[in-house]
């Protein structure tokens, strides 16, 4: 972290702003030649987002896309505090807010009737948020091809033999005398530059010969990454509102959907497949209510055939046809009942489990138990009569209980009731597998998210992009160095001179190690 | 023994050293500086060992593999103040100067006390909501608080840069600066004030300020008051009189302002990270990358007067004064996207 990142210093910078050049416009109107000044301003592109940060401040403030009902209670409760401050009225008392509700509440009303026609109740997709951003998108565009020229000129049009005036106004440069003849010279400085990693150019002129080598000239292209990758996102947003749809389906345990509400159209919408739920299930820490975990078994179903499933939970969701479903809610149906049973070999030696969800009494084979599971009977709140006959006392999960019948391989079926609160009673012990009543419940739905957008990829790009032009264009640099071999009155001098336009320290490091290496002062001490 | 006992011996060794490191600045002895630095290394590697620790009781609740502990508002903010001390650390090997750590210890020292002390915030391991046991959130919050790391230390940099800089008293830059560090001073002078209490009589507080601003004792109350009254009156008449003498103590204006926004440099791709993959995260919890949530656009927020800070330093040719003011209202938009979103306004993020 050494970089010394200061792109004003006089050689290296794109003219600044003031001094605009008027070279490629002046045929221009006026009027162009001060849009073309006006929009490629950097003072522009600070102001605007200074505004765009203003202005994103209200919706933050002021509840977005809430009912009516809600955001005239929030502001009420704003106005009501800001009276309480002015001493208008008093917050604790009840009949001093009695009071002056009526006025409360029409400047809620007004207020927010006013955030409505100003756009305030969903100022991100205001005209004038959407104006804003369509300006600094240009304002980024017109700014970044303004550099350009002057970018590719110091990549690609650096001039071998620059004079040597220029060479020595530069501030981190060396003169060195190698004695020997001036080509001896010359291989040395281009053995030396090609071992440093500059790979430099040959030119001959004045009779002198100069050399020109850079390293990490990619590095000035970071900006220019990570401004395009700004327009990216911007596009990917508008592939994914424009191509894209977002909504919400419900399917009951036990069921399949293939409608979902589709959020932006308001409309029912139909997808070419079902989606079948198996089983919803939620778990908690310990015995807590609070929920670990929550997860539907999906099945696609498209004409007639399964065609994947897929146990998704929050973070984990399924993808079927670019079409992404999200756990995102759950909740019960009001209807009927589920039993959760855990089926496992009643023999120490053979080993295995099962699981049984009965929504209905199908009975359910088990071929590697060598069982069969039939749930007969559901009880919520098990009680006996005075014929002692179960029956259920409410309709409240008090006491669950199942009548269950478990089939043997030899055919045998024999009966039980099991409790999930009470796991030794059991009406009877000799079933053919240990059969344990894990989980009562109502039948329960569960809510997806149902996304497509077409647009997601292109903004993990141009995320991406953004990151790394980040990182090349605060954590790298492009340094080049200039060597010019001449000779004088019998004496030859290389002088040698370079910049960079970051980490000048690192650079400077390089720069006279490759110095020493040509200087037969420091050579010795540097050559092994 | 738990991560608790190591925690507060960090802390401790974090106070001693933001002394340490004043008074370094005050007698210039080269050896109370070493042992400023060895102070707050030992407090950082010790704060280390906490976080590992309180990481294995969580996964010892929850099971392994799962995120470290990141994700209510106690242990982020714990995060916070040990990514401070490490990005300071850095920055001192690399300019080989101590001064700064008078102000960048402060500043690590408030965020793990005043989180410490204040009420209402659960320093237990909490089971995690399904949603937030992701391993972008992960990549999301260090990240994150990498980068508010790094915007802390800018602030507090140019902090003094406005103040160091400042011909007259009338110079808007001067009275910024100026009610900045009053402010900061007076928050962490309260803080610890709460913070001594509470550790030595043991009696937690109800609320923050309870031993200073907000005591029920009127007397107290009163000298709270009185004191930072005064010592708003020395900033303000003794600050530019002083001004020579304090200056002399810091590195030149020239390495304030390059501190200042060398730090921003790292803090901005740390803080893009950060919200690139918060996205990812929303994205695959939620089906939505971006939802214009108040933490979101808080960050984005923040984002853009960052991002207008660098044009401005880098483009523009500002320096000194102007970006100072930027990088301090770019630290408030941290403040506020970090605390304050989960107070004021609400949204997904109002776990903390």
């Amino acid at each position: 972290m050494t970089e010394k990142n200061d792109s004003r210093q006089a050689e290296d910078a794109p003219a600044p702003e003031k001094k605009e050049q008027p070279g490629k416009k002046a045929g221009g109107t006026g009027f162009v030649d001060a849009l073309w000044k006006f929009f490629s301003s950097v003072h522009l592109a600070v102001i605007l987002l200074l505004i765009l940060a203003a202005i994103s401040i209200i919706g933050t403030v002021l509840a977005q896309g809430d009912s009516a009902k809600d955001n005239i209670q929030l502001y009420e409760n704003m106005i009501v505090k800001i009276f309480d401050t002015l001493g208008v009225v008093d917050a604790n008392d009840p009949a001093s807010l009695e009071a002056q509700h009526e006025r409360t509440h029409l400047a809620a009303e007004r207020l927010y009737r006013f955030s409505v026609r100003a756009g305030f109740t969903d100022l991100y997709h205001a005209w004038y948020f959407y104006a804003l951003l369509a300006l600094f998108s240009f304002n980024l565009l017109v700014c970044t091809i303004k550099r350009w020229p002057f970018t590719y000129r110091m990549m690609a049009k650096n001039e071998v033999a620059l004079p040597e005036k220029r060479l020595k106004s530069m501030q981190t440069r060396r003169a060195i005398t190698p004695g020997g003849t001036r080509e001896e010279a010359a291989a040395m400085v281009e053995a030396g530059m090609k071992k440093a990693g500059y790979s430099p150019k040959r030119a001959e002129s004045e009779g002198a010969v100069s050399f020109f080598g850079q390293k990490g000239a990619w590095s000035r292209l970071g900006v220019y990454g990570t401004h395009a990758s700004i327009l990216i996102i911007f596009i990917g947003g508008i592939i994914g509102v424009t191509q894209g749809f977002k909504g919400y389906m419900q399917i009951t345990e036990g069921t399949s959907e293939s409608r979902f509400f589709d959020r932006r159209t308001k409309t029912t919408m139909i997808l070419p497949f079902e989606i079948r739920c198996d089983n919803f299930q939620v778990d908690y820490y310990g015995d807590s209510r609070r929920p670990k975990d929550f997860y539907s078994d999906l099945v696609v179903v498209q004409d007639g055939e399964e065609k994947m499933s897929k146990r998704i939970e929050v973070n984990s969701p399924l993808v079927w046809d670019d079409i992404w479903f999200y756990q995102s809610s759950y909740g019960e149906t009001g209807r009927g009942a589920k039993v959760t049973l855990r089926i496992a070999a009643a023999a120490a030696s053979s080993s295995g489990e099962g699981v049984v969800k009965q929504f209905d009494t199908r009975p359910m084979d088990f071929p590697d138990l060598g069982v069969s599971v039939q749930v007969l009977q559901v009880i919520p709140d098990f009680a006996l009569d005075e014929n002692r006959r179960p029956y259920a006392k409410s309709n409240q999960p008090n006491n669950p209980a199942a009548l269950i019948e478990v089939k043997g391989a030899d055919g045998d079926a024999r009966r039980a009731w099991l409790f999930q609160r009470y796991a030794d009673a059991r009406t009877s012990k000799d079933l053919p597998a240990t059969v344990t009543f894990v989980d009562y419940g109502g039948i329960q739905y569960t809510g997806l998210q149902v996304v497509y957008d077409p647009g997601v990829w292109v903004i993990w790009v141009g995320c991406t992009l953004m990151v790394l032009g980040l990182y090349t264009a605060f954590f790298t640099s492009h340094r080049r160095i200039w060597a010019r071999v001449a000779e004088s009155d019998g004496k030859v001098t290389i002088l040698l001179a370079g910049n960079a336009n970051k980490n000048r320290e690192g650079f400077a490091e390089t720069f006279q190690s490759l110095g020493d290496r040509m200087d037969p002062k420091t050579g010795e001490k540097t050559a092994g | 023994m738990n991560s608790s006992l190591f925690f507060n011996t960090a802390l401790v060794a974090y106070l001693v050293a933001s002394v340490a490191y004043i008074t370094y600045l005050a007698f210039r002895s080269e050896k109370i500086g070493v042992a400023a630095t060895f102070i707050t290394f030992f407090g950082f590697i010790v704060q280390t060992v906490a976080l590992g620790m309180r990481w294995y009781e969580k996964a010892a609740i929850m099971g392994f593999g799962h995120i470290p502990p990141l994700s209510n508002m106690y242990e982020s903010m714990v995060f916070w103040g040990w990514s401070i001390v490490l990005i300071y650390l850095i920055f001192e090997r690399i300019y080989k100067n101590r001064a700064l750590g008078a102000i960048v210890t402060p500043l690590a020292f408030i965020t793990i006390a005043a989180i410490s002390i204040a009420p209402n915030i659960s320093k237990e391991i909490e089971p995690l909501v399904p949603a937030l046991q992701s391993n972008w959130l992960s990549v999301h919050v260090i990240t994150s608080f990498l980068g508010y790391a790094a915007f802390a230390i800018s602030f507090g940099v140019s902090v003094l840069y406005l103040i160091l800089a400042a011909d007259k008293r009338s110079e808007s830059f001067y009275i910024i600066g100026m009610l900045s560090l009053v402010f900061t001073v007076t928050l962490l002078a309260a803080i610890t004030v709460d913070f001594l209490v509470w550790r030595l009589t043991g009696v937690p507080h109800p609320h923050l300020f309870a031993a200073s601003f907000s005591s029920p004792r009127a007397a107290v109350k009163a000298v709270s008051w009185v004191t930072s009254g005064f010592f708003f009156a020395l900033v303000w008449y003794g600050g530019v009189q002083a001004h020579d003498k304090v200056a002399a103590l810091f590195p030149s204006l020239k390495v304030l302002d390059d501190v200042s926004y060398k730090t921003i440099m790292v803090g901005f791709p740390l803080l893009t990270i950060g919200i690139v993959t918060g996205a990812a995260w929303a994205n695959y919890a939620w089906g939505t990358y971006w939802s214009w949530d108040p933490k979101e656009t808080w960050s984005l927020i923040t984002w853009f007067i960052y991002a207008a800070f660098l044009h401005a330093r880098f483009t523009a040719g500002w320096k000194g004064k102007k970006t100072a003011v930027l990088s301090v209202v770019g630290f408030a938009a941290v403040i506020f996207t970090y605390i304050g979103v989960n107070f004021l306004l609400s949204g997904l993020h109002s776990y903390g």
